[in-house]
């Protein structure tokens, strides 16, 4: 698990590195390169093993990944454009336009890396159903400190105080909760893979 | 899913007796993933009712012949 996290940290520190100006090239198809070449990777790999995850593990890992590609690029270019965001400034919008390309990127990446018989059962269902409990619960948390904040935290003439900000942190919170969905299921999945390797002594 | 499921199956064994059959190709036969399979062996998933019958059904069994109800142990 430690390691797991550590390669999901290093995907939202690769969003955070597309985001830095001195990138010679588009961050998103810099970024979308590298997301596919990553899920072809993990594709022959998981052919070639019998234990490799089913179609929903795999849909949840390749999902929380890419989210998370999209989650640090998309903090990383608000806080640069900082407080007084305006959507049609240029680099606004470079950011919308980078941003879809990796969110079309992490959306192909489902299809490239698919499990041979994309077969989700009703252990799936069950583990998702879990999950999206659970991501519901951090998406209302974070509306509820959205609502706190912006209706009491901040002054009236502030500049963070804007439509085009709140905007930008609810998609910031869906991305969030997605995130957590994600690890909810690979929580599970860990768990009954640990749970049945110490019952049989060797890994599902 | 850390509490075993009250309900045991043989699974395991009428798999066995049927040629050895794999994990694998009992999913496919009743169209769940094999991680689903190994969980029911392992008593970490109770299934549905729908799911048990399509199990036994697969077997050429009744569902009370391939699932069982076993009392949770107390820890008294």
């Amino acid at each position: 698990m430690p390691i797991a996290a550590v390669k999901l940290l290093a995907c939202a520190l690769f969003g955070v590195v597309l985001a830095q100006s001195w990138l010679p090239i588009g961050a998103g198809f810099a970024g979308a390169a590298v997301i596919v070449a990553t899920a072809w990777r993990l594709r022959v790999r998981w052919q070639a093993d019998p234990a490799a995850p089913d179609a929903a593990e795999r849909a949840a890992l390749l999902s929380i990944a890419g989210t998370l590609v999209c989650l640090g690029y998309f903090l990383t270019m608000l806080l640069q454009i900082g407080p007084e965001l305006d959507v049609h400034t240029r680099l606004a919008r470079k950011m919308a336009n980078e941003l879809w390309i990796l969110v079309a990127a992490t959306a192909a990446v489902q299809w490239i890396a698919q499990a041979p018989q994309a077969t989700r059962d009703e252990l799936d269902a069950s583990i998702a159903a879990r999950a999206l409990s659970s991501a519901c619960w951090v998406l209302l948390a974070q509306q509820a400190a959205l609502v706190v904040w912006f209706g009491l935290g901040l002054e009236a003439g502030d500049p963070l105080r804007s439509i085009d900000m709140l905007v930008h942190l609810v998609i910031g919170s869906w991305m969030v909760a997605h995130v957590f969905h994600g690890l909810s299921c690979m929580r599970a999945y860990a768990s009954l893979r640990h749970e049945v390797s110490q019952d049989t002594g060797h890994a599902a | 899913m850390n509490q075993p499921s009250p309900i045991d199956n043989h699974m395991r064994r009428l798999r066995l007796e049927r040629g050895e059959m794999s994990q694998e190709a009992l999913a496919r036969a009743v169209g769940i993933t094999r991680q689903t399979v190994i969980a029911l062996e392992s008593l970490r998933y109770a299934p549905s009712l729908e799911l048990a019958m399509r199990i036994a059904d697969v077997f050429g069994k009744r569902v009370d012949e391939v699932f069982f109800w076993r009392a949770p142990q107390s820890d008294n």
